[in-house]
């Protein structure tokens, strides 16, 4: 199969040009945190049935609202909205609506073979038969609906429309999780979370200090992305499906919160005059590269610092070229390397800009109560992070961070060792390394802290392209 | 270890398979894969091998074997024989010319000069890395093991230092510097900067008479006759990927017919020799370009025309191909530009290599898979064979005070 060269889309590409924001689903742009209610709907919907398209009309129409609230670019609107619905389709999902593989031909592989092809998996170091959804044996996911509300109760009379909805039209719900935005952002082992995230050029949300600048084609398929080129949009049919559309990854991680803590305190040193509780979240904050509060240990090695908790402005080449104070295989240096990478800060700079993710992902399960030495004991309960990123290439943005930086056993002159948090023991030894004088500490025969147990790759096209899609019969 | 430095060479022998004896040659090498693998495992010398079937610029079907080896070629040819003589024989049983047993000589008749070879880590021969490799084995257990007993945390550095030297003596492990004779001094680098004006002058001449006649004319021709690039949902693109990433290190093989005509070979020629002297003076130590990701690389130019490039590296494809457009496009547009369908050029450099999409297209187009792939460290990257030869080395200082000690404790 051969395709014609890329070629930049009228339109959307233009350098400086800015992004047509109306036609954007507003997640891409927003977390909806004033909406602290979300549920995630993975629904099989019936092929080819005239309801599905009815069923889609109907959401594309009711979307119109979001659309005008997020036309005035005003805060206040999208806050006061009650409710947010977002939707997304996997390629099996965009077949419901007739699109075979010839409509399909110029979107990327990785989203038509989907995250539980054995390709997929072996990149992601991912085991999907053990998945309690989103694996190959069970019925086919075909669309995500995200669901977000202002209070409890109207999203579970949100989440009832929308079951009767889809189930009127044929469709099945195969899996759903309920998200949470915690306190302070923190995910369940205690750290505050979400806080490097790359800010759009030309996009309608306003910049937080700190934020690096992305081109919008990184995010939005049509646009210029950073190599300077339009983001390939793919079109079906004659029609520019992809325009101001953007690819989504999900991916539900069960987070074992007693075995992190457990392996904690068991291998915590306590310096002299230091409580063991002490020791253990500074041996804790070293496998995060960040304090619980978020201060990055390469600014405030020795203790946390309230006013650091949404810094973003540090390097890692200059402040701590020894991994003395952030050791080299912790989570935050493995998912943004920032100017650590060979063979120069400037050059690093450039490359991590050209593999950066969107997160807008959120928690799931009860929330933990302090002391976190009461952790240690596992209360059984299912708890972990829903896992969403969205970008304009999952291959080289998601599966790059996942396959070069976090799973690798090679990252940053190290050996034999992946990411601190994310690594898997499938190794019979685990470790992670602590640079440090006189010598280096290894921790070893470290449990898995986090099991994905299931997950997909969704295309979220834009406001244009789904109501084309839902009068493509 | 041997005094004398070891010198790495590259073997690359490309023949004429019998015409119709393609299919079953492939199907022979697949199948070979493991057993060759574990025989040349037995090949002490070898640092990366390959068995790769293609079609050259003209279309005819090309058995060609790669080979990064130690010491002299004729010790090369010896250990083949003794390790997979019979291998060869029946793979090269379906070129032309090929009677069994004459591999050495064959391969002699065969054998391309590459226009430019890389090597990352010169001097280190295959014992030497696994010696390395060893010795800091034996450095992390002896800590591991210290550092679970207690016992570290009331030794100075020195302290450390001088017993691990003395567990190390104890293991019998040699330590200290080894002669890798790379190039001494500045002068091998004054040689190439001497060198720079006038391959700026000849460079310069080329872009602007590319620029004037040649690019356009490509353009032209793209917009006629679009260039046929696979899309990465193509089954032969499924087939590299399955062969991809089974370990830490993959070996990537790339042959592109040169662009008709001899301004580009003229260019390309030129590119690939000063490509040679960079490798040769400057870049012997680790990094090509500022990759630092590549443990061998070659590109080999055929009497057709056709541009052969063979690179053992580190890591996944998407970040080898990600270190060219982000830190080497320069050199590899130069190079590519003159090779069929290549993205759009400007002044020989420009574009190119940079233009991300196109750029991976085009290398996933002319790349092809291979069929036997070797290496005889595959879990070892190009860092981790410095730093451990570095760590190797320090290890042999006296580990006079704190200082010293210090420095050498850090690399573990």
């Amino acid at each position: 199969m051969a395709v014609a060269p890329v070629s930049a889309r009228a339109g959307g590409g233009g350098a400086g040009g800015g992004v047509d924001a109306s036609d954007v689903q507003g997640v891409v742009f927003y977390a909806y945190t004033e909406h602290p209610y979300a549920r995630y709907l993975f629904l099989n919907l019936a092929k080819d049935d005239p309801r599905t398209f009815l069923w889609l009309r109907e959401i594309a129409h009711s979307r119109q609202g979001a659309r005008r609230a997020h036309e005035a670019a005003d805060h206040l609107v999208r806050s006061k909205a009650q409710e947010h619905v977002q939707i997304a389709f996997t390629a099996a999902g965009l077949g419901a609506f007739g699109l075979g593989p010839q409509d399909l031909a110029e979107f990327p592989s990785e989203f038509v073979d989907g995250m539980n092809d054995p390709q997929r998996a072996r990149v992601l170091g991912d085991s999907p038969a053990e998945w309690t959804f989103g694996r190959p044996d069970q019925d086919e996911i075909h669309a995500l609906l995200m669901l977000f509300a202002r209070t409890e109760e109207h999203l579970a009379e949100l989440v009832a429309r929308h079951k009767t909805a889809a189930m009127a039209a044929g469709g099945r719900v195969v899996h759903e999780d309920e998200g949470h935005v915690s306190a302070d952002h923190h995910e369940h082992f205690g750290f505050r979370d979400g806080i490097a995230q790359p800010h759009i050029d030309h996009g309608p949300r306003r910049r937080r200090s700190g934020e690096p600048v992305i081109p919008p084609g990184e995010l939005l398929l049509g646009y210029t992305n950073a190599y300077g080129e339009a983001t390939i949009s793919p079109t079906a049919r004659g029609f520019d499906l992809g325009a101001n559309g953007t690819f989504v990854v999900y991916r539900k991680m069960r987070q074992h919160v007693a075995a992190f803590w457990g392996a904690v305190y068991d291998r915590a040193r306590p310096r002299t005059g230091e409580s063991l509780d002490d020791a253990a979240v500074r041996l804790a904050a070293s496998f995060v590269g960040r304090w619980p509060g978020g201060a990055p240990l390469v600014l405030h090695p020795d203790h946390d610092a309230a006013s650091a908790a949404n810094e973003n402005v540090f390097g890692f080449a200059k402040e701590d070229p020894h991994g003395s104070r952030c050791p080299f295989g912790a989570h935050i240096r493995r998912t943004n390397p920032r100017d650590m990478l060979a063979p120069s800060p400037k050059e690093s700079l450039v490359e991590t800009g050209r593999h950066r993710i969107f997160r807008r992902g959120r928690t799931y399960g009860p929330a933990l109560a302090l002391p976190r030495s009461a952790w240690r004991v596992d209360d059984g309960a299912d708890r972990g992070l829903l896992f969403i990123a969205l970008g304009a290439s999952i291959r080289r943005q998601f599966e790059f961070v996942q396959q070069t930086w976090v799973t690798s056993l090679k990252f940053a002159r190290l050996y034999d060792e992946p990411d601190a948090l994310l690594g898997r023991s499938t190794d019979a030894d685990r470790r992670f390394t602590l640079q440090g004088e006189p010598v280096r500490r290894c921790l070893v025969a470290l449990p898995d802290f986090v099991t994905v147990l299931g997950g997909a790759y969704l295309f979220m096209p834009g406001m244009r392209a789904l109501a084309w899609l839902a009068t493509q019969r | 270890m041997p005094a004398p430095p070891i010198s790495q060479h590259a073997l690359t022998v490309i023949a004429s398979v019998r015409a119709g004896a393609e299919d079953d040659l492939v199907k022979l090498l697949d199948a070979s894969n493991v057993a060759v693998l574990s025989r040349l495992a037995q090949v002490t010398t070898l640092h990366f091998a390959r068995f790769v079937v293609f079609d050259d610029a003209v279309g005819k079907p090309c058995l060609a074997f790669e080979s990064n080896y130690d010491g002299d070629i004729a010790g090369h040819f010896a250990e083949l024989q003794r390790c997979i003589g019979s291998d060869l024989d029946a793979f090269f049983g379906h070129c032309e010319e090929y009677s069994p047993g004459s591999f050495g000589a064959f391969a002699t008749a065969h054998a391309i000069v590459p226009r430019a070879y890389y090597i990352a880590h010169g001097g280190l021969s295959v014992p030497q890395i696994l010696h390395d490799g060893r010795v800091r084995a034996a450095i992390q257990g002896w800590l591991d093991a210290a550092d679970a007993a207690g016992t570290l945390r009331a030794m100075s550095p020195r302290a450390i230092a001088l017993a691990l030297k003395a567990h190390l003596a104890e293991c019998k492990l040699e330590v200290g510097v080894v002669d890798r004779g790379l190039p001494r001094g500045p002068w091998s680098k004054t040689a190439l900067y001497a060198m720079m004006p006038g391959v700026l002058l000849v460079g310069a001449a080329m872009a602007v008479i590319a620029r004037l006649v040649y690019e356009p004319a490509d353009e032209r021709e793209d917009a006629e006759a679009p260039p046929q690039l696979v899309s990465d949902q193509d089954p032969a693109e499924d087939a590299l990927e399955d062969a991809e990433d089974l370990q830490p290190l993959n070996g990537l093989t790339h042959v592109v017919p040169l662009k008709p005509g001899t301004f580009r070979r003229a260019v390309a020629t030129f590119a690939l020799w000063f490509v040679e002297q960079a490798a040769r003076k400057v870049c012997y130590e680790g990094a090509l370009g500022g990759i630092a990701t590549i443990h061998f690389a070659r590109w080999s130019l055929l009497a057709d025309g056709t541009l052969v490039f063979f690179s053992n590296y580190d890591g996944s494809w998407e970040s080898y191909l990600g270190d060219f457009i982000d830190k080497a496009h320069t050199f590899l547009t130069l190079i590519w530009t003159n090779t069929k369908w290549f993205p759009k050029t400007s002044f020989l450099v420009f574009e190119g290599a940079s233009s991300e999409t196109p750029f991976k297209r085009w290398t996933r187009t002319f790349q092809r898979r291979n069929q036997i792939w070797y290496s005889a460290y595959a879990d070892l990257t190009v860092t981790n064979v410095l730093d451990s030869a570095k760590i190797r080395e320090l290890a042999g200082g006296p580990m006079a005070d704190d200082e010293e000690a210090l420095r050498w404790l850090s690399l573990l």
